[in-house]
């Protein structure tokens, strides 16, 4: 019987859910209506359910809801600022590094804690930081050309909106 | 004067359609569909023996659960399925065939209840024998899987064997083999083993069902493929007009042939349309552990090669014998054999052929599509046994498959000529793009380095009416929906298909939509498979645009009172030079054109197209001979660049090129992720991927902690993707398809890259780490070649391949 | 999941409580990341799940004057991000990269691990090398118990019902140390180690080689008859090594299983001991991690 509740700040808005004590962060935020986050695998081996919180990237379904009390969580929807893309979204989609979009916003939250830390990142320290994000589509180079991307856009290199052309 | 003027129509870099969606997470998949609180949720009760007949199902317990409504058995829902062969129950009635099949379905109010209730059902079987070695299963019929094989119902082109466990037999009988090998100056027989492997989505499946009591109509909302293919294979099973069933199929997270197809639709149809629960929707949701226990994964398959080359190095005759296990069922799973088995002269010029491809029954979970559809399976044996004839007959690796090519005009195995293509220049790319024939040092201290390549072919494996249809609408302000049932699971082809429309009725891509497949709203399309869709799809699209603008073209011709060739649409604009007239399209298109006479004409304003292959003909079933056999083919090659740590097994690729003929890339950027996504998931399968079992029969290897495939590390560090365009004939502009091809090269790439870098011939997949070490601890002792087949211990596997 | 009641205690005591008044039926949690997999998978069905991270008391890296305190809630990459980790026990931070990925790092614990006595757990080796100390509190008062008595089987330690592990403490070496960690894994990311060895070389005038494995024994394991030869060796050539990684071989007793056989497991304590050897050798803190 749901009758436990969980005080958490999503993407800015602070609510209360009521909860069951097995219902994991995962499942407690796609219930609020987060659908960004994926039932990829729920043992914590795909990354379809990385969230940031408390400023770290987790895997949601690794994660109680109720241990998550009180705690301020980011995903993609917490990412888009007034209809305006985040840069690392545009840049994904600029390198074509989405294809069925399934991992998309596990990959783009991780690298957003990526570049949070290390803004300028080298390709072993890209592969090293989404090794637990996996994706069966892309065959990863795109993805890594979009981190890439970000970085450069995050950091006034290059203007995010343009489709490569790189062939 | 160009009558269409567009910055975005076909070849130009587009961002792809619901690319935004993604990114933004707002995309809603199956399992993000909401219902509202009269939701149930199903949860499967699984076999735990391989083989055995069904005692009892003792539900008592999981009744009195909370929240548990009901307990559904296979009895309650009897009904056959299958899209080639009708071998399939939804839930195992009376006798269970493999761990892990469903015998009963529990619904509850919500899917916590369920899975707790599914513990409680107790199942009682009598234990029977299994058979889990696919050549065992065919050579002899001690253990049938199917004793009723007779009963079932099948397409003409599918041949059951009845009274043993061979669900298909693919014939080829091409010219005289027998003298071919007779006459032959060299004579090598080789044999390949490969175990089953899995799709590996990032989405599992997810079924809703919803019955309306009073009308019986239903709705299915589904991670599907082929929305239409779903709706006829549940019509046929459970004998239903078509107009009952609705499908929709939401955006899915990968598809690979996993989703093509009816999968777990009809489990979630059975709780549905229960007495008691109907009207209810109902929910079923397979967690990652059941994904491989719940519907396909693709064949394994043990393979027997033997290639007859005379002095030239010319190749006469091949005589191939491939077993496929296709574990309980072949509904599917019958057709990758026949693709395997019209393809099975690979990419070569050989008068003689003789195949027989069989898809075999065995106690263990079933195969079917899977990219590539049999010729990742024909290739990984058949470029393996091609550089090994190359090695012995020392040829270099590129010399022996170039003279072998078959070229335009010279026939395949089922004597259809073959057509233009560009593979001998992709070959020459291949091979210079990473240096094949030069030996360099390994980059890593005490490593081995080699260089491998091999090729890859498929046609279209469809049926010769495979169809597809497509609506576009104008709307009353210039923007444009597209109604086409192919389902974009990534692969990008809505993005072609707007770049189709955009080329031929002139509107920007940004204006055109295309909506993901609703068999209430959209025109039939046969499935997403086959990399048909850009092809096919795109045909009827096309025509859909064509049809669209010559109405336009012609209400805007009666309306400036001008020749139609005078009008042109640039841009979204309607334009007339000679008049000077230039009006953007307006309400007018919805409610008509007031003409010079006063009379309101014209307007909605739909363009409708189809597509049938006209020219295919079966092969003859005795002789697998046609003259048209398929539709065309796309080829391609790829070459690996890989180091091995002897001291662990451990291969590391420092490069691939990959290059195909892919006749007219219409939106490069979707080319480009074909190419880079089925390389990674070829390496992927070749390194690390079987699907194992124990001796019980009990898959060992169910979820993601033992499953394992590729991970961002294990991403080689560059690959050199490219394409020609030698045009197809029969295409809208001259595309064919390259969505599966990518997958069929790079196992075979590796395997011989890694002989090259050793010495060492491993006939078994995957190339493990572990595997490897073993070959080259064998290969320290004086052993060439190594086997690994599980199944195969208690032979010498010498003298096995032999008896087979 | 079967549904369970979740105790959240603010203090230890307020945790020893809980796990006195529920006996067997309570487990305990820490970061959860090997325990919510169990529950999610049946594995366990407990009807208290105890979960520590809301006690304040667990949390930090402690630095003593001759020891360093590695509290239970310590995660991962919290170790990794430590100059005293890096600085003194470099195999125990390698051991702590190659475990997983960095998310779930961000969850995992250093204390998780053991508790858990998988034989596969990262942790176990580098902190048999660096011969760690198990601190325990319980309502009879608190314990130290060294980490090779404290797991006693696969999946079982002796904490007993109503215990905590509070933290790890490692005496702080007073020497140059170098240490690795090599994994043998089936992919170049996120995998249960199929075989693992720990490395850890005391430099200074009494050369110490310490020589511990994962997943090849069912309870932890230091390599004492190589560690033997290496230490009496003054001059480590590459024939004392190879006996050395012999000898390590010989001492490990592995299963056959899904993700390895018993021999294989057996050739890469072997291979992987050698290169141990020879990147501490080389050290202070050379790269290991998946092999």
């Amino acid at each position: 019987m749901k009758d436990k509740y969980v005080t958490l700040t999503i993407n800015g808005r602070k609510t209360t859910r009521v909860v069951e004590d097995r219902t994991t962060l995962l499942t407690a935020l796609r219930e609020y209506g987060v659908t960004s986050l994926k039932r990829g695998c729920e043992e914590g081996e795909c990354g379809a359910c990385t969230v940031i919180m408390n400023g770290l990237p987790q895997k949601s379904c690794l994660i109680l809801a109720r241990e998550a009390e009180g705690a301020e969580i980011l995903t993609v929807e917490g990412l888009v600022e007034k209809g305006r893309l985040h840069p690392i979204q545009q840049a994904f989609i600029d390198e074509g590094a989405i294809q069925c979009g399934y991992c998309t916003p596990g990959m783009v939250m991780t690298t957003y804690a990526l570049l949070s830390k290390n803004p300028s990142p080298e390709e072993e320290e890209i592969r090293e930081a989404l090794s637990g994000n996996i994706c069966r589509c892309t065959g990863y180079l795109s993805i890594i050309r979009a981190v890439k991307k970000s970085a450069d856009i995050l950091s006034g290199k290059a203007k995010g909106g343009e489709a490569c052309e790189d062939y | 004067m160009k009558t269409i003027k567009t910055k975005t129509g076909i070849g130009k870099w587009m961002p792809r359609k619901y690319d935004l969606e993604k990114a933004e997470g707002t995309l809603q998949f199956a399992d993000d569909l909401r219902f509202g609180p009269e939701l149930l949720h199903a949860a499967v009760v699984r076999s735990s023996v391989a083989h055995g007949e069904i005692l009892k199902i003792d539900y008592c317990e999981a009744l009195k659960m909370p929240g548990v409504l009901k307990v559904i058995v296979g009895e309650d829902f009897p009904h056959h399925f299958g899209l080639y062969l009708k071998d399939r129950t939804p839930m195992a009635i009376g006798r269970t065939r493999y761990v892990g099949e469903p015998v009963a379905l529990v619904v509850a109010e919500t899917e916590e209840d369920a899975k707790e209730a599914v513990k409680k059902v107790k199942v009682t079987y009598k234990e029977l024998e299994p058979v889990f070695d696919p050549v065992k299963a065919a050579t002899t019929n001690s253990v049938l899987v199917h004793p009723d094989l007779h009963k079932y119902e099948h397409v003409d082109f599918i041949t059951p064997q009845p009274n043993t466990n061979i669900a298909n037999w693919f014939r080829i009988r091409k010219g005289d083999t027998e003298a071919a090998f007779k006459n032959a100056a060299h004579v090598f027989e080789e044999t390949i083993t490969c175990p089953q492997i899995a799709h590996s989505f990032i989405e599992t499946f997810c079924s809703i069902c919803k019955q309306d009591p009073g009308s019986g109509e239903i709705t299915i909302w589904t991670s599907a493929q082929s929305a239409f293919t779903v709706r006829d294979i549940i019509a046929k099973g459970i004998n239903y007009p078509l107009h009952k069933i609705r499908v929709i199929a939401p955006p899915i997270g990968g598809g690979f042939g996993g989703k093509a197809g009816m999968t777990v639709e009809a489990l979630c149809l059975a709780a549905a349309m229960d007495e008691d629960l109907k009207g209810r929707p109902v929910k079923l949701f397979i967690p990652r552990e059941e994904v491989l226990l719940s519907s396909w994964v693709r064949q394994g398959f043990v393979a027997r090669i033997e290639l007859a080359v005379d002095e030239d190095g010319l190749m006469q005759g091949i005589r191939n014998t491939f077993w496929f296990d296709t574990g309980i069922s072949a509904e599917y799973g019958a057709n990758p054999v026949r693709s395997a088995g019209y393809t099975s002269m690979g990419a070569y010029n050989i008068p003689n052929v003789w195949s027989d491809c069989y898809a075999v029954y065995t106690n263990k979970p079933f195969g079917g599509a899977y990219r590539g559809f049999g010729l990742p399976e024909l290739m990984s044996a058949l470029e393996v046994v091609v550089d090994i004839v190359a090695h012995k007959l020392k040829i270099d690796p590129v010399e022996f498959r170039k003279k072998n090519l078959l070229m335009k005009g010279q026939t395949t195995c089922t004597g259809m000529p073959m057509h233009d293509h560009a593979l001998d220049k992709i070959i020459d790319k291949v091979a210079k793009s990473i240096d094949v024939l030069k030996e360099e040092p390994a980059t890593r201290k005490g490593w081995k380095r080699g260089k491998g390549i091999a090729l890859a072919i498929k046609a279209p494996a469809i049926p010769a009416d495979a169809s597809s249809s497509a609506i576009v609408k104008l709307n009353g302000d210039g923007t444009v929906e597209v109604l086409a049932a192919t389902m974009d699971m990534g692969q990008g082809t809505y993005s072609a298909f707007a770049q189709i429309v955009s080329e031929e009725l002139g509107i920007p891509y940004d204006w055109i939509k295309v909506y993901y497949p609703d068999t209430q709203s959209h025109p039939y399309d046969w499935q997403t498979v086959a990399s048909r869709s850009c092809w096919s799809m795109g045909m009827a699209v096309k025509r859909a645009a064509s049809e669209l603008r010559e109405k336009l073209l012609a209400l805007f011709s009666e309306y400036w009172q001008t020749p139609v060739e005078t009008i042109s649409i640039e841009y979204g604009v309607v334009k007339c030079h000679k008049l000077g007239k230039s009006e953007r399209i307006d309400e007018r298109v919805q409610n008509g054109f007031k003409m010079p006479d006063g009379i309101l004409k014209g307007g909605p304003i739909i363009g409708s197209g189809s597509f049938t292959p006209p020219d295919l003909i079966y092969p003859d079933p005795d002789t697998g001979q046609s003259p048209k056999s398929v539709v065309h083919f796309t080829l391609g090659a790829v070459g690996i660049d890989m180091e091995v740590d002897p001291g662990t097994g451990r291969i590391v690729i420092n490069k691939v090129c990959a290059g195909y003929d892919v006749g007219k890339a219409i939106t490069p950027i979707n080319v480009k992720g074909q190419i880079e996504g089925g390389t990674v998931q070829g390496l992927s399968a070749c390194l690390m991927e079987a699907m194992t079992y124990d001796e019980y029969g009990r898959l060992l290897t169910p979820d993601f902690t033992d499953y394992k495939i590729a991970t961002i590390k294990d991403a080689p560090g560059e690959i050199d993707a490219f394409w020609e365009e030698t045009p197809e004939e029969i295409s809208p502009y001259g595309n064919r398809g390259v969505g599966e091809h990518s997958m069929i090269a790079p196992a075979p790439a590796t395997n011989n890259a890694l002989f090259r870098a050793t010495g060492m011939r491993i006939h078994s997949y995957p190339l493990s780490r572990e595997r490897v070490y073993k070959a080259l601890k064998a290969k320290e002792k004086g052993e060439t070649d190594f086997w690994e087949w599980p199944y195969a211990l208690d032979l010498a596997y010498e003298r096995a391949k032999k008896e087979w | 999941m079967r549904d369970f009641v979740l105790e959240r205690p603010r203090s230890i005591s307020e945790a020893l409580e809980i796990l006195k008044n529920q006996g067997e039926k309570a487990i305990l949690k820490s970061g959860g990341t090997d325990v919510i997999v169990w529950l999610h998978k049946s594995l366990k069905e407990p009807d208290y799940l105890v979960d520590l991270t809301g006690i304040d008391q667990l949390r930090g890296i402690v630095m003593n004057d001759d020891n360093v305190e590695i509290r239970a809630l310590v995660t991962l990459n919290q170790v990794i991000e430590d100059n005293a980790m890096n600085r003194y026990f470099p195999a125990l931070v390698q051991a702590c990269k190659a475990h997983s990925d960095p998310l779930i790092r961000n969850r995992a614990t250093v204390v998780g691990n053991i508790c858990a006595a998988v034989p596969s757990g990262d942790m176990i080796a580098p902190l048999m090398c660096y011969d760690a100390k198990v601190e325990i509190v319980g309502s009879r008062g608190t314990r130290e118990v060294p980490v090779s008595d404290f797991i006693t089987g696969p999946k079982k330690t002796s904490l007993r019902q109503e215990e905590i592990v509070t933290g790890i403490r490692i005496a702080i070496p007073f020497v140059e140390t170098s240490g690795c960690y090599l994994k043998a894994t089936r992919r170049e990311a996120l995998d249960i180690a199929q075989a693992a060895v720990c490395c850890t070389l005391h430099k200074g005038d009494s050369r110490e080689f310490r020589i511990a494995f994962c997943a090849v024994s069912p309870r932890p394991l230091r390599a004492v008859e190589a560690e033997k030869l290496l230490n009496s060796s003054s001059v480590i050539d590459d024939s004392i090594i190879e006996n050395a990684a012999r000898l390590a071989a010989d001492a490990v007793n592995p299963i056959t299983d899904v993700r390895a056989s018993r021999e294989y497991r057996i050739d890469m304590i072997g291979e992987l001991t050698k290169r141990a050897i020879s990147l501490c050798l080389r050290g202070p803190a050379e790269e290991g991690g998946h092999i």
